[in-house]
Parts: C-alpha cells; sequence; structure tokens
C-alpha cells in the first residue's frame, strides 16, 4: 500500500458567511497524478491555498508528507513545487532573473535543469516579464514548479493560456517526474486534459467533494452515445427496455441514444436485425462531469 | 542569506534615482534663496517677529532664521525633507507586504519553505536599508549644497537632523508595514499611517499655541522628530530612542498579526 502524501480530515474553509470548501476527506497516494476537477468557483484554489498554508482552515485538517501546513509549512513546502491559478510574477524582472530569485529561496536548484526545462517549454528567459504575453508567463511560473525537482506538485489550472505544443510537453513533462516518484495534483475544469495525465480524479461541486474514482471505472460509468444505422428499423419501443439506454430516438432508421455502463445487452438486440453502421464515441469526462454537476447521476 | 531584503531593496534601484534628483533639486533651490534671506535679514527680522505663535513656532527665532542651520531647519527639516521622507517609507511599509499581497506576488516568497515572520523581518530589513540610503543622499546634498554655497554648517548637526528624520521614516513606515501585515489592504496602510502623520503635524506645530495640544505633543511623531531641533541641539536621545522602542514594538505585532491570518486573494 502506497503511502499517503495529501490526507485530509474533514477541511472546512469558510469566508465569512461564504463557503470555500466543506468537510473535505481526501487522500492522495505516493506517486499518483490526482485530477481534481471542477468548475470556477468550485473550491478547487481554496483547497490548493489550504494545502500552502496562504489560508487556515475553519475547521478540519490537512496532513502533506505527515506535517501539517499550518504549523510546518516552513519545512513541507521545501518538497513542494507550486503553480498559482493566478500566475503573478515580478514583471520587471527577466525570466532568469526570476528564476533565480525563486531559486535562491529554495535549498537547492540545480541550474541546468532550469536551462532543460526552458528550452523544452520553449520559454524565454531574457526579455522582461511584463513584455511576455500571458501563455509565457505561465511557462516561468510552470518551470519554477518544476526546477525545484519537488516530491509533490500542486498544479492549479496549468495548461491556461499554453499552445497545444507546450500543453503536449507539459502532459509528457509530468508523466515523467511521476514516473520518478513525483506526486502530482492538479486542478482542472479541462476533462480531456484529465482524461489524458491522471489516474484518479475528484469532483468538487460547491465546495463539496462529489466523488473520487479512478478514471478507468469513472469511464465505465460513462454515458457513451451511439449511432445505429439500420437497413430497416424496428420500432423504438424495443430499445427504450434494454438496461443502461437513454432517450433512444429514431430518425429515418437511425436510432440515437446514450448508453451507460455495458453495451451487451444492446448489442445481443442489435443481432436480431440487419445493421448497416454502428458509431459510438469514447466515453467522455465531460458527460460524467455535466451528469455530477446537473446532479442527474446516480453514478 | 537575507535574499528577500536583497532583492526588495534591488527593487528600489530605480526608483532611488528619481527620489536622489528631487532631493537635489530641493536642496539646490532653498539654498540658491538663502543669500537673498540673508541679505535682507533687517526687514525680514522684523517680519517674522510679528506672525502668530504657530506660524513661529514653524519658523522658528527670525534670528536663528537667518543663520544657515535655523534657515536650513526652517525650509527643509521642518516640512519638505520629512514629506520626502514620509511619502517614500509610507509608501514603502505599505508596499512591502499588502502591495506584495495584492499584487499576488507575496506568494512567491511563501510557497518555498519560509516562515512568514522571516519574509516581514527581512522586508523591514529593505525599509531600514531604503530609508536609511536616502537619508545618506540628504546628508551628503546638504553638505555638499552648502560647502558650494559656502554657508557654514556643522556636519554632525546635519547628521543629527538627518538621523531623527531617518528614526521618523523608518516609525512611520513600520505604522504602514504593521497596518499593512494586519490587513492586507494596502489603502487602509497608507491611509492610516498618513492620517497619523498629518496629525502629528498639526499637533506639533500647533502645540506652543494651543494649550490643550501642548499636553498631548508626546504623541506626535513630529514633536519627537523635530521638538529639540537636533539640527541646531544635536540628538535628544529620549525621543531617538522612543521612536526605536515604538518601531520595535510595532514590529513585534506586524509578526504577530501577519503569521496567522489569511492571505487575501
Amino acid at each position: 500500500m502506497a503511502k499517503s502524501v495529501i490526507k485530509t480530515e474533514n477541511l472546512t474553509k469558510y469566508y465569512g458567511k461564504n463557503l470555500g470548501v466543506e468537510s473535505l476527506n481526501l487522500e492522495i497516494k505516493e506517486g499518483e497524478v490526482f485530477g481534481y476537477l471542477g468548475l470556477n468557483g468550485a473550491g478547487k484554489t481554496t483547497t490548493i491555498r489550504l494545502f500552502l498554508n496562504f489560508i487556515n482552515p475553519s475547521s478540519g485538517n490537512v496532513s502533506i508528507f505527515g506535517l501539517d501546513p499550518t504549523k510546518e509549512s516552513h519545512k513541507l513546502n521545501d518538497f513542494i513545487g507550486y503553480l498559482p491559478g493566478e500566475v503573478h510574477l515580478y514583471e520587471r524582472l527577466s525570466g532568469r532573473d526570476h528564476l533565480k530569485y525563486q531559486a535562491s529561496l529554495r535549498n537547492k536548484v540545480d541550474w541546468s535543469y532550469v536551462e532543460t526545462l526552458a528550452d523544452r517549454f520553449n520559454a524565454n528567459l531574457h526579455k522582461p516579464i511584463r513584455s511576455l504575453s500571458h501563455g509565457n508567463k505561465q511557462k516561468i511560473a510552470l518551470i519554477a514548479a518544476f526546477m525545484v525537482k519537488p516530491k509533490l506538485l500542486i498544479l492549479d489550472e496549468p495548461t491556461t493560456g499554453l499552445d497545444p505544443l507546450i500543453q503536449r510537453e507539459f502532459y509528457n513533462l509530468v508523466a515523467e517526474v511521476n514516473k520518478e516518484g513525483t506526486t502530482v495534483f492538479i486542478s482542472s475544469h479541462i476533462l480531456p486534459e484529465v482524461e489524458r495525465i491522471c489516474h484518479r480524479v475528484g469532483i468538487i461541486r460547491s465546495g463539496n467533494l462529489v466523488v473520487t474514482e479512478d478514471i478507468e471505472n469513472l469511464k465505465k460509468k460513462a454515458i457513451r452515445p451511439i449511432e445505429v444505422h439500420f437497413t430497416k428499423a424496428p420500432k423504438v419501443e424495443i430499445f427504450q427496455k434494454i438496461p443502461g439506454i437513454n432517450n433512444p430516438v429514431l430518425h429515418d432508421n437511425i436510432l440515437r441514444a446514450n448508453i451507460k455502463g455495458t453495451m451487451d445487452p444492446l448489442i445481443k438486440e442489435l443481432a436480431k436485425y440487419e445493421v448497416e453502421n454502428l458509431i459510438t464515441a469514447e466515453p467522455d469526462l465531460e458527460q460524467i462531469f455535466l451528469n455530477y454537476y446537473s446532479g442527474v447521476s446516480d453514478a | 542569506m537575507p535574499k528577500i531584503l536583497l532583492q526588495t531593496f534591488k527593487f528600489q534601484r530605480r526608483s532611488f534615482i528619481f527620489w536622489t534628483i528631487g532631493i537635489i533639486l530641493l536642496v539646490a533651490l532653498y539654498i540658491s534663496v538663502y543669500p537673498s534671506i540673508r541679505d535682507s535679514s533687517k526687514a525680514l527680522t522684523d517680519y517674522l517677529d510679528k506672525l502668530p505663535e504657530a506660524f513661529k513656532s514653524i519658523v522658528g527665532e527670525a534670528s536663528t532664521y537667518i543663520t544657515p542651520s535655523g534657515y536650513i531647519n526652517t525650509e527643509m527639516f521642518s516640512m519638505m525633507l520629512p514629506l520626502i521622507i514620509l511619502i517614500y517609507s509610507i509608501g514603502f511599509g505599505s508596499g512591502a507586504i499588502s502591495g506584495e499581497e495584492e499584487n499576488g506576488t507575496l506568494e512567491i516568497a511563501l510557497a518555498n519553505p519560509i516562515r512568514r515572520s522571516r519574509i516581514l523581518l527581512e522586508k523591514f530589513g529593505a525599509l531600514i536599508l531604503s530609508v536609511g540610503f536616502l537619508c545618506i543622499i540628504i546628508v551628503l546634498v546638504i553638505l555638499i549644497g552648502t560647502k558650494i554655497a559656502d554657508m557654514s554648517i556643522p556636519i554632525d548637526k546635519v547628521a543629527a537632523a538627518t538621523f531623527s528624520l531617518f528614526l521618523l521614516g523608518v516609525n512611520a513606515g513600520t505604522i504602514a508595514l504593521f497596518f499593512g501585515a494586519l490587513t492586507g489592504n494596502r489603502g487602509v496602510s497608507i491611509g492610516i499611517t498618513a492620517a497619523i502623520t498629518v496629525l502629528s503635524f498639526f499637533i506639533n506645530i500647533l502645540a506652543p499655541a494651543v494649550s490643550g495640544l501642548d499636553k498631548i505633543k508626546e504623541v506626535s511623531l513630529f514633536y519627537h522628530y523635530m521638538g529639540h531641533t537636533p539640527l541646531l541641539n544635536g540628538i535628544y536621545w529620549p525621543s531617538a530612542l522612543l521612536f526605536i522602542w515604538v518601531t520595535i514594538i510595532l514590529v513585534s505585532f506586524s509578526l504577530v498579526a501577519f503569521s496567522r491570518r489569511d492571505l487575501n486573494v
């Protein structure tokens, strides 16, 4: 059993009367890439700020590597690489000077690794930061998070503003450092991103953790859109009885429906008819996500 | 190594250039006017003697005013130099925590294995260094200026007056630092500190004329800054030590206020 890296117990944060997060019970194991999904304002950033002790919990507690951030973040942060959700840098400095400054606040940073990261992200370290685009500032902040070779990476909406090539480089890098043992906590509202790089996800909605699930299991519960082209379609009522099927609609010999879980009963039924084409898509986390949000899912 | 202190101080480099130019222009202006003041001393003395008490407390005795030290004391150390130092130090003190917090850059340091108290202390160190730097500029510019204008003025007294100015600046800057550390709101920090210093200024100049104020002049920063006229009399240690004590107490309060509270988003 892998050690737990982050563990929260009934972690709750109110801002005055406004709820940040409520009774959060979360456990992230060593070596995991954990996706923390939620819409803007759901409580993702609040959770992360609690991890870094920028804010104090109203009740409950957090333990990261066995340390309590409210008491020992000055030790704990040595293990953490952090990318804020909104990147604010010293605009007057060049990327290089900025990273040098940040490196100076750590015990040791291997500068050749910084250069490597800058190459991979195609980051400009020479220009003053104020002259950089949003995406290029994001690259500097990403380098700062990775350069410390952290045991735990906490990334808040990491790919905001990055172009697709750099995003891919970022995904590769996450996979590489994860392979070397880094635990990764990524908040995101971009589902394909989480699907692509995470082992497990937690979905947070209005400050409450709705579910945590392995990506694979979540996909099993996923609702797939399906389209069946018949030579001559039977009556739609036949399909309404099939378990897992949702809103079957028949039009011009084409059946469109959503199906949850296994397709087997549907396939068995379809075998009785002449089917010209069968189209289905990868289960989409977006669907699951939207279902959690609209509250219709019973998963 | 105090990296945050050094970085904060480094950020001041460009603004130092402008403040230095400002100080040079100001001192040059006053010194260039001095010969005409000295030459019309008779008329001026008569005029000054007729001023109401409150004004006299700003200008000082007429016979003193026309001496180089008296002139520089009245024209520069009563108002313009403290104004410059206060604008700078209050701006610095409020920016140190709350300004960076509002800009979102405070987290750059805080995401590292660093205690909040260390950040605050290094920022305080940078305040001392920066105000001290400007005060050294002031001493140099005054000494060079008076030398050029052939005004005789004792170096030790200029140093004493500027040291008093330094203490005033650090004190006001620390008040701003404290309110910034407490609230995380730069506007609040500047507002409260500016109010305190303006009030201090008026209490001090009106105290000789208004008996009620005379009793409370001890609470005025300006009274402790110049109530004993360090440019003429040297450092008045009870006031200097009070500044130092109040500063230490404010820094301690700031540490307590800042170490536990939530950062603003």
